[in-house]
């Protein structure tokens, strides 16, 4: 069976457009923060792997503030909690990201990235993030080949590395199996063997035992009815 | 031509007995539940009523001289019926208990059910019953008695049998209940209307002369074919009833299987009948006596039966083996459950079904047929009747329903060890009693075995206990899995799950089921603590203690306080079975849990305290000395949350009852149950509904979420990709969000997350998705017209 990577993969042509399009067309003044590259995609990862608890130790040295970011949407967003939204001492000013994960709501997208030409540092978190918007508004249509995760696994030609793009390819692949379930559990029954013949043995001993119960009575009926005569 | 007709009659006053007997239940299901005493008190009354109907009849049919009272009582059916499904609805809530029950009293609902079944399906089945021997006694006076009783009971028991097959199956899944009562009453108003005029018109109200009442009898028959009528009418139950449990444990009690044991039993019933009337008939013409044709086939009846208890597990084996997945199982056993229905009971069946027309024709006195044939169906039917009350409630618990079979098989063999009659040379001894004698001692033999030993109907590989209690076969099997990661899921979120281990784990299963189980316990304590029960849904349903109100933390917004950890976390479980989701609660939630669980059947709750530690569950927790648990079991859930007072209020309300295996009780998935569990909702209170299927796409779980969006505003499913048959559909008045968990920080002494509750939060964030009603279809299910059985039975490949 061809997997949902496999069909997403195979849809390369379109990849450069579509990174085009994530990147540019993705500037964030997430990007506010000061990051290292490694730090930022153990953060992505955290939230990927589903660890948010361990952004704590990921940003350990890093946190200033409220910020940055990833931890702010992991609490305020990804999950709840009722901290203040400013932190006594923070001189920091809020981003739109910032501010779009402290208001908590997915009614709101994701905000558009206000220009400027920096590349967003936290692609991966705007397509999880994407992702799990348009779950929780829409509904499954389309998924998941209409998942963001989807376009950001076209775009980066099977992820940043290896294990990004198996683990994306499971998630989609989960999607594949969670959504679409098997719609017509006819149709897989008829395709498992055994079962249908077991079926199909079931149904002709049936048929074979009602016709020899209809022929005795019948015999019996008419043995009975021609003893009255004699 | 008037013959056809009268055998018409019979067939369709059978089929609408029988289709009021399912809407009746249907109808008082979102009322008083479907617990086996609201069955019971339907069917109970049902029957009283055909009792009564069928001495009615007989009695009328010879006080008559023409069939008009019959047709005119079609019409008083007719309008009772259109009455009972327009003001049935209305006194069945006028009639809701309130309270939860107390101990030592009568169960929720009961004096509810018993006075609505009495008032609204008392009457019609009263008048329909006297069809029969009315009929009787109409074809009698043209002589031929013996074949004209045959004829009609056949018919009559064609019309029941396709009665018992397309009303639960079709018409109140596809028309709804009142529907399906309206169809009843146009049935009857057929019967009334078509009469009448074939009254008027000559060719069906006069009574012909041809058998005049004997004036010097009473008409009464004598006492051994009372006593023979009452048995046999037991005996027929007793094995009906004991031959769908008998075979429950391989093709399940699913209303299909249902539906074709019982319709088969029917069937040849019917065929027995026909031959009986016609035997009868020739047996005495020729001077032959009668009781021992009737005695001998009862005891070969009985010895059959004693056959099938015997190999019939042996039988059911070949056809459907170990080994067939649980949700493809369904075609498979739809096929198996019908020709296993002939092969074992089949010949049976059609022996016994020899006995009324026979009874009939020997007890009869001159001109006292209608009489006689009323009587006859009137013990019969008391026979049924105490069939009914004591085969699933008391027998099958008891004596298992091996032992019902045989104690069916003992009590036909006893009847002719009492009542065959001496051979022509006044010998005691002839071929009926030798045969009678013959299955009583090897029934009394095999059932003396079975209460001794009570072997196990089925055996699974790892089974510890099979206990056949009022609702179901239960089997506790203890298998030794390897726990690396629940399914696929290892390769996706092994660093989610705790370190591979092999574990013993003890599952509570029932009937046909074979992987999916109710309850789950991972027997060692230190791995039970650290997986929980292994990824399994039930960790996905405990979720529900963690989910965050809707709050913005927006500068300017109002504060929001964090989790309390003082606060009682109240929690209401329909579907307690033996409690893993409240174990889970306990293990994960560390705060004070108030539990109210429901359990419609005790015996799961009595398996679990010997099998699951379900003890430790009663007991507070030592860190939260004011943890409660209250468990209602003998109870439907819907009767519960129907009385539930109205301060009663929940945080967290979980649905997670079925019933024969695969089904969602139609009565806990419909628009007006969620309004229900609305109003014992706290604002931000959550109800979880487990939907077991074929996942998100399967039609009941659409139909489910169409309806919970249709009552809540919105509605969400989270699946569980490790184990996709299952998906829980999340839901609260009013949410305009998803559920969000809390994060670890906000929990303060309430978390962390447990290890094992990781991948729980992992599939609910990554995977949750709205049931979205403009692109994922479905239907809302109401009271009245839920077809989620026939859904259910679409998913499963019939």
């Amino acid at each position: 069976m061809r997997t949902t990577i496999q069909h997403v993969l195979s849809l390369r042509r379109l990849a450069l457009p579509l990174l085009g399009v994530l990147l540019l067309g993705g500037l964030t003044d997430a990007s506010a923060d000061d990051l290292p590259d490694a730090v930022r995609a153990d953060a992505e990862y955290a939230l990927l792997d589903g660890r948010p608890q361990d952004l704590d130790s990921v940003l350990a040295n890093h946190r200033r503030g409220y910020g940055p970011f990833p931890w702010v949407l992991a609490r305020h967003w990804w999950r709840k909690s009722p901290a203040p939204a400013v932190v006594a001492g923070s001189t920091k000013a809020m981003t739109d990201a910032e501010r779009w994960a402290f208001e908590g709501s997915s009614e709101l997208p994701y905000p558009a990235p206000p220009g400027g030409g920096a590349v967003d540092p936290y692609p991966l978190l705007r397509a999880l993030i994407n992702d799990r918007l348009l779950r929780e508004t829409q509904g499954s249509a389309g998924l998941p080949e209409a998942s963001p995760l989807a376009a950001y696994l076209m775009a980066t030609g099977g992820g940043r590395d290896k294990d990004e793009g198996r683990f994306i390819g499971f998630a989609l692949d989960m999607m594949t199996r969670s959504y679409r379930g098997d719609d017509d559990a006819a149709e897989e029954f008829r395709a498992d063997a055994a079962a249908r013949k077991l079926q199909d043995q079931n149904r002709l001993l049936y048929l074979t035992s009602l016709g020899a119960l209809l022929v005795l009575t019948f015999v019996a009926t008419l043995v009975v009815g021609r003893k009255r005569g004699s | 031509m008037e013959r056809l007709a009268h055998l018409c009659v019979a067939a369709v006053s059978g089929f609408t007995i029988l289709a009021l007997e399912f809407a009746a239940v249907r109808q008082l299901a979102p009322a008083f539940g479907q617990a086996q005493h609201v069955w019971a008190n339907v069917i109970g009354i049902i029957l009283l009523a055909l009792t009564l109907g069928y001495r009615m009849g007989g009695r009328l049919g010879e006080r008559s001289s023409t069939a008009r009272p019959l047709f005119l009582a079609y019409g008083l059916v007719c309008v009772w019926v259109v009455l009972a499904a327009l003001l049935g609805p209305t006194l069945c809530r006028a009639l809701i208990p309130t309270g939860l029950p107390t101990e030592g009293g009568l169960p929720l609902g009961f004096t509810g059910s018993l006075i609505a079944a009495v008032l609204l399906y008392g009457p019609p089945t009263f008048l329909l019953a006297m069809t029969s021997p009315f009929l009787i006694r109409l074809a009698a006076r043209r002589g031929g008695e013996g074949a004209a009783t045959g004829a009609i009971y056949a018919f009559g028991t064609v019309g029941s049998l396709v009665g018992c097959t397309v009303a639960p199956l079709w018409m109140l899944q596809v028309l709804g209940t009142r529907m399906t009562l309206f169809w009843c009453a146009g049935a009857a108003a057929l019967l009334c209307v078509s009469g009448l005029i074939a009254a008027h018109f000559g060719h069906a109200g006069a009574l012909p002369d041809a058998e005049v009442p004997d004036p010097t009898t009473r008409g009464g028959i004598a006492r051994r074919w009372v006593v023979t009528a009452l048995i046999s009418g037991w005996a027929v139950t007793l094995l009906e009833f004991g031959a769908v449990r008998f075979m429950a444990p391989w093709f399940g009690q699913s209303n299909h299987v249902w539906a074709n044991i019982i319709g088969l039993i029917l069937l040849a019933l019917a065929l027995g009948s026909l031959l009986g009337g016609r035997w009868a008939d020739a047996a005495l013409a020729r001077g032959a006596h009668g009781g021992r044709m009737l005695f001998g086939a009862l005891g070969a009846a009985a010895l059959a039966v004693c056959v099938a208890a015997l190999v019939g597990p042996s039988l059911l084996d070949a056809l459907l083996p170990a080994g067939v997945d649980s949700l493809r199982i369904l075609p498979v056993a739809h096929q198996g459950s019908k020709a296993s229905a002939l092969l074992l009971f089949g010949v049976p069946m059609v022996l016994l079904g020899v006995a009324p027309p026979f009874l009939v024709r020997m007890a009869a006195r001159p001109g006292h047929t209608g009489r006689a044939a009323g009587q006859v169906f009137a013990w019969t039917t008391v026979g049924g009747l105490l069939g009914c009350f004591t085969t699933s409630a008391v027998l099958v618990p008891w004596i298992g329903s091996r032992g019902v079979l045989l104690l069916g098989a003992l009590a036909l063999g006893g009847l002719g060890l009492a009542f065959a009659p001496p051979r022509a040379n006044g010998k005691r001894v002839g071929p009926a009693w030798m045969l009678a004698g013959l299955a009583a001692l090897t029934a009394l033999g095999l059932l003396g075995h079975q209460m001794v030993e009570r072997p196990p109907l089925r055996v699974h590989p790892g089974q510890i206990e099979e206990v056949e209690s009022a609702y179901q076969a239960i089997r506790v099997v203890r298998e030794n899995l390897w726990m690396g990661a629940p399914g696929p899921a290892d390769q996706v979120v092994p660093a989610l799950l705790p370190a591979a281990a092999q574990t013993s784990t003890i599952f509570l299963r029932h009937d046909e089921d074979a992987e999916t189980y109710q309850s789950a316990l991972i027997e060692s304590e230190v791995k039970q603590r650290a997986w929980l029960t292994g990824g399994r849904y039930f960790e996905h349903m405990a979720l529900g203690a963690f989910f965050a109100p809707e709050f913005s933390s927006t500068p300017g917004t109002p504060p929001v306080s964090a989790p309390d950890p003082k606060r009682v976390l109240d929690v209401l479980i329909l579907g307690y079975a033996g409690g893993t989701v409240h174990r889970t609660l306990r293990q994960t939630y560390h705060g004070t849990l108030n539990v109210l669980g429901v359990e419609i059947d005790p015996a799961v709750l009595d398996v679990a305290r010997k099998h699951l530690r379900h003890g430790e569950l009663t007991k507070p927790r030592s860190a939260h000395p004011n943890d409660r648990l209250r468990v209602v079991t003998g109870e439907d859930a819907r009767t519960v949350v129907n009385a539930l007072p109205s301060s009663e209020l929940f945080d967290l309300v979980l649905v997670d009852a079925y019933a024969r295996t695969n089904y969602v009780p139609f009565q806990l998935a419909t628009e007006e149950f969620f309004n229900k569990v609305k109003a014992h909702l706290r604002p931000n209170g959550w109800i979880g509904v487990n939907v077991l299927g074929h996942g998100f796409r399967g039609p009941v779980a659409k139909a489910v979420g169409h309806t919970m969006d249709h009552v809540y505003g919105r509605c969400w499913a989270a699946p569980n990709p490790a184990y996709p048959g299952n998906v829980i559909m999340w839901a609260r008045p009013g949410a305009k969000q998803a559920p969000r968990l809390w994060s670890s920080e906000a929990l303060g002494s309430l978390g962390p997350y447990h290890p094992g509750m990781q991948y729980a939060a992992f599939a609910l964030e990554r995977y949750l998705v709205r049931y979205n009603p403009a692109t994922d279809g479905g239907i809302v299910l109401t009271d009245d017209r839920s077809p989620s059985d026939r859904l259910a039975d679409r998913e499963l490949g019939l």
